[in-house]
């Protein structure tokens, strides 16, 4: 008997035909395809009961107030809004949304780091320990306490005790170098005060308006409280047709704001302002204007009328603005019957600084037809009623400090007004005047990336010796410190959130951990505590706390002692109704009660804070509201007329119009998030693809513009500046105005994580920031440019 | 012998070369494989469900529960089973064990899931318990008089034990009783 061939061959069938008859194969198949799916990598969420949490978002200044749901209390899976919360009233936006990709993301820094190597190369930031790191800074602040001015402090964060508290380092410290990443507020905070009298922000009672007028406001694109902003978008379209609030849009490029507003005024580009006293013009003209507020409450109207007269009738602004002077005329008209009506300003998401003068002319609009402190009009942001800390102590340094002169400060610009220059400071900081900058640190802020005009930044950063960063991520900035110190997020530490901007009644918003820190995070009010301490002398003795959440809750108790004002505990208020000056019936009745609500519920608001009236509103010399500014006098600013009075004055666009024929205008939307942070992943996925496709973004421009040019949509092109140039696609369209690029800014990171990095350009980096002339506020709507394909 | 003989004897023996290799892999298929592609693993502690019904009068809702927000908690914690068990109530093994290594130290206790859905598989309680009122053991095994608690199978390739439902048993299910069956019902 021999095994051959033929035999063989049969075992084997046998063995297939066996094989195929048993589960094996279909089993193998099936389980290979499962296993598939289970690598060790994939994460698995462990499961468990679902528990909801409230607090207090503040990825942007907005304060909306969230739930986050959280699995056997300790991983959270989903942030959506408080219906509870009377800002956003149970909404959100889709940064608030995907706040959990920040908190979980790979850009997070764990421990604190120091840079070994040469500055901005990451891979030698180095891990070190929480007492090695404060050491190094402890031993740094004291070595140059004798020039203690050379310190400076960036922060992103306008308000609230944190940015409070890292002033009052610097003061006690002896430095006068505290200073704000520029915002719209800043021009506000000025307006506000040449015009009636005090460094207010204005806050706009929208919900109860008629007609809202928005100068270059991208009021539905993330300006004022992007949330809050979309609810009463909302609110006005909900009216049937013949009672619909009425929305016009001035601006020049066709964004979204303005495709959902009933009437897109494109005027040519950064002339709103002299539309705005175009509108005013004829208001005066006709006699349409509010005669009980002019006459008796105002100061300057004949100088205000003459100069209207003079530069904007009609149809010397149809030649500046390229609008039909019967737009004009009708658009007047429209707006001094519909009462009330309001006029915003602040261009944007409201982060350019601007000029002094937008935000005159558009407030003398609203003074105009009455709408100052009126139901529907505008009046100015309520203050909470937190209690103070105990003074600054002031030791000798501190004291010597105290004289110096600012590092924003220059001599060209006039003296000396409450702004806040940073532009001044970089380019001081490069021209080495009037002092060395020795220190910087960055406070929830980014301005290595989300400065308009970056590169003098980037470049002034080189002649600072330290430069220290309190971020949770690895931003751009943070690449460039020479010692990170990394903060809990939002959703790990506590804070007060303030009172969002544009808002016409007081919030006060506790975010607190949710879950515990991720990482050895120290809170960066605790490292400043610390750091006091460690320093002694007057500067201990400001910071008598032993941890930050004490230094809270003493100025909580204000709160509680008042005792004014409803913790948000149920759904469905609505604060705007039924005016200001409402006293709410109060639910808590003590400092504990607050506390302990406050944590729950997330948030307080007080309606009680009326608008004031006419006769008590105006702190100018004259006592009334200022066309013509006698506080500017008295200030010390000199100049002619038209210094005092709401004008328009164009910034010429940097550049040579031969060289750079075109005009470069940067824009903002909803989808792409500005200021400390990059986009997060899920924002990205939800931009279109003639927005961004692939890693490239795109430019806008007009199909006569592209044909003069020879492009197709999609061509790729270099745009260039006097600053630099950048390469991006084009998107043909009939929003952009022909002789115009649109960009859109917020995109091309470079620092966090792979999931973030290199979608898109970085906007700012050719962008170029130009100062007006009396105030030294920035301004960089426009940069000129030229495009060619590549 | 002759040359057709040989042939002969040679198909013959071809022939049952084939029955072996086929009854082979049958065995190798139904019998052996099997065996070698799950392992078998042991509850850390072996329940006793009789006991805990008929002893100590508990219904299964005391631990198989839904939260109120209308998720299934599954599995007890061991706090639960901290409530009567701080001390020992009995004198098995089982229950020295619960109390020594898990309840003192405060350390939740690895149960074995036997039906655990996979990650991408949106499986709702409350929809087939509340809405459908199906009963448990449509699905799991009858834990009623069960003094010991069963070895779990686990799928050495797939990490899964052999009691979790299978696609088409869902499919099924959802075709007779008129449940649509449209791929984001459970893939979310």
């Amino acid at each position: 008997m021999k095994l051959d061939r033929r035999a063989f061959v049969k075992l084997i069938a046998g063995g297939v035909g066996g094989t195929l008859l048993s589960p094996l194969p279909w089993k193998m198949a099936d389980d290979t395809a499962i296993w598939s799916q289970n690598w060790f990598w994939r994460p698995s969420p462990e499961r468990g009961g679902a528990t909801t949490v409230n607090t207090v978002c503040q990825l942007c200044p907005g304060g909306c107030g969230i739930r986050v749901r959280l699995i056997e209390d300790k991983n959270a899976v989903r942030i959506d809004g408080n219906p509870s919360h009377p800002v956003n009233q149970g909404g959100i936006c889709p940064l608030g949304a995907s706040g959990l990709q920040y908190l979980y993301g790979p850009s997070r820094i764990e421990t604190p780091l120091k840079q070994t190597g040469q500055r901005g190369d990451v891979t030698t930031l180095k891990p070190i320990s929480w007492d090695e790191a404060l050491e190094i800074l402890a031993t740094k602040l004291r070595g140059m306490r004798q020039k203690a001015r050379g310190l400076v402090c960036v922060s992103g964060k306008r308000q609230g005790t944190v940015s409070e508290l890292f002033a009052r380092f610097l003061r006690a410290y002896g430095s006068p170098n505290y200073m704000l990443m520029p915002a719209a507020a800043d021009a506000e905070s000025l307006g506000m005060l040449f015009s009636q009298g005090q460094s207010r922000l204005p806050g706009y009672d929208l919900e109860n308006a008629k007609m809202i007028v928005s100068f270059g406001s991208s009021y539905i694109e993330g300006w004022g409280t992007p949330a809050r902003m979309l609810l009463a978008f909302g609110n006005w379209r909900k009216n049937a047709e013949s009672d619909q609030v009425k929305i016009v849009q001035v601006e020049t490029r066709g964004s979204l704001s303005g495709s959902k507003a009933d009437d897109w005024v494109a005027v040519a580009p950064g002339t709103e302002a002299a539309f705005a006293l175009g509108l005013a013009q004829v208001i005066i003209s006709e006699g349409r204007y509010d005669r009980a507020f002019v006459n008796q409450y105002s100061h300057g109207f004949d100088e205000f009328r003459r100069l209207l007269q003079r530069n904007y009738t009609p149809e010397k602004v149809t030649a500046i603005t390229e609008v039909p002077k019967e737009k004009i005329t009708a658009l007047a008209r429209e707006f001094a019957q519909a009462k009330p009506a309001v006029a915003l300003s602040g261009w944007g998401q409201g982060r350019m600084q601007g000029s002094i003068y937008d935000f005159l002319a558009v407030q003398s609009l609203n003074a105009l037809v009455g709408s100052l402190h009126k139901p529907g009009g505008v009046t100015r942001t309520p203050s909470v009623p937190l209690a103070p800390w105990p003074e600054v102590v002031l030791d000798a340094m501190s004291l010597e400090g105290e004289k110096e002169p600012r590092l924003d400060g220059a001599s060209e610009f006039q003296p000396p007004l409450p702004a806040n220059l940073f532009y001044n400071f970089v380019k001081n900081v490069n021209e080495g005047k009037p002092y060395r900058a020795q220190m910087l640190w960055v406070y929830e802020a980014n301005p290595a990336h989300d400065l308009a005009d970056v590169k003098p930044f980037i470049e002034a950063l080189s002649k600072i010796e330290t430069v220290v960063s309190f971020s949770s991520f690895m931003d751009e900035t943070t690449q460039l410190a020479d010692l990170v110190l990394p903060g809990p997020t939002y959703l790990e530490r506590l804070e007060d959130v303030a009172t969002p901007p544009g808002l016409q009644y007081a919030v006060f918003g506790l975010s607190k951990p949710v879950l515990m820190p991720r990482f050895a995070a120290i809170h960066p009010g605790d490292i400043l505590i610390q750091l006091a301490k460690s320093l002694g002398g007057g500067v201990a003795s400001s910071f008598p706390w032993s941890d930050y959440e004490t230094a809270l809750k003493e100025r909580v108790q204000g709160l509680a002692e008042r005792g004014s004002g409803r913790v948000a505990d149920e759904p469905g208020v609505e604060p705007w109704k039924g005016g200001q000056g409402n006293t709410l019936a109060s639910n808590y009745d003590s400092f504990d009660d607050l506390w302990e609500k406050l944590g729950e519920h997330g948030c307080w608001f007080d309606t009680s804070a009326a608008m004031p009236s006419w006769d008590s509103a105006f702190k100018t010399p004259s006592g009334k509201f200022e066309f013509y500014s006698q506080k500017m006098r008295q200030i010390g600013i000199r100049g002619n007329d038209l210094t005092y009075l709401p004008h328009f004055e164009q910034v010429e666009p940097a550049g040579d119009p031969n060289e750079y024929p075109l005009l470069l205008m940067p824009y903002e939307t909803l989808i792409i998030t500005n200021g400390p942070l990059a986009n997060s992943p899920f924002m990205t996925k939800m931009l279109f693809d003639f927005e961004l496709k692939g890693d490239d973004c795109f430019v806008e421009i007009n199909g006569k513009t592209a044909a003069d040019l020879g492009l197709k949509e999609g061509d790729r092109v270099a745009l260039q500046t006097e600053r630099g140039s950048l390469e991006a696609r084009v998107h043909l369209t009939g929003a952009a105005r022909p002789d115009v690029v649109f960009i859109p800014t917020g995109l091309g990171h470079s620092g966090f994580d792979s999931y973030i990095r290199g979608k898109g350009v970085n906007a700012n980096a050719i962008l170029v920031a130009q100062q007006e002339k009396v105030t030294g506020l920035a301004t960089w709507w426009g940069t000129r440019v030229k495009i060619y394909k590549v | 012998m002759t040359g057709e003989n040989k042939q002969q004897n040679s198909g013959l023996l071809g022939w049952a070369l084939f029955v072996v290799g086929f009854a082979g892999a049958l065995f190798v298929g139904w019998i052996v494989f099997p065996q070698l592609l799950y392992s078998t693993k042991y509850q850390p502690i072996n329940y006793n469900h009789a006991i805990h019904q008929e002893e100590a009068g508990m219904s299964c809702e005391d631990c198989h529960f839904f939260r109120e927000d209308g998720t299934y908690a599954g599995k007890p914690k061991l706090a639960a089973c901290a409530e009567c068990h701080s001390e020992p109530q009995g004198e098995t093994e089982d229950e020295a064990k619960l109390v020594s290594e898990y309840v003192e130290p405060e350390k939740e206790i690895p149960w074995i899931s036997y039906s655990r859905q996979p990650d991408n598989v949106f499986f709702s309680h409350a929809a087939h318990v509340k809405m459908a009122e199906m009963d448990c053991t449509d699905c799991h095994r009858d834990v009623e008089g069960q003094t010991k608690a069963p070895p779990v199978k686990i799928n050495r390739l797939t990490g899964y034990p052999n009691e979790v439902m299978k696609m088409y048993v869902c499919e099924d299910c959802h075709a007779q009783e008129n449940v649509s069956n449209a791929c984001d019902v459970c893939h979310k």
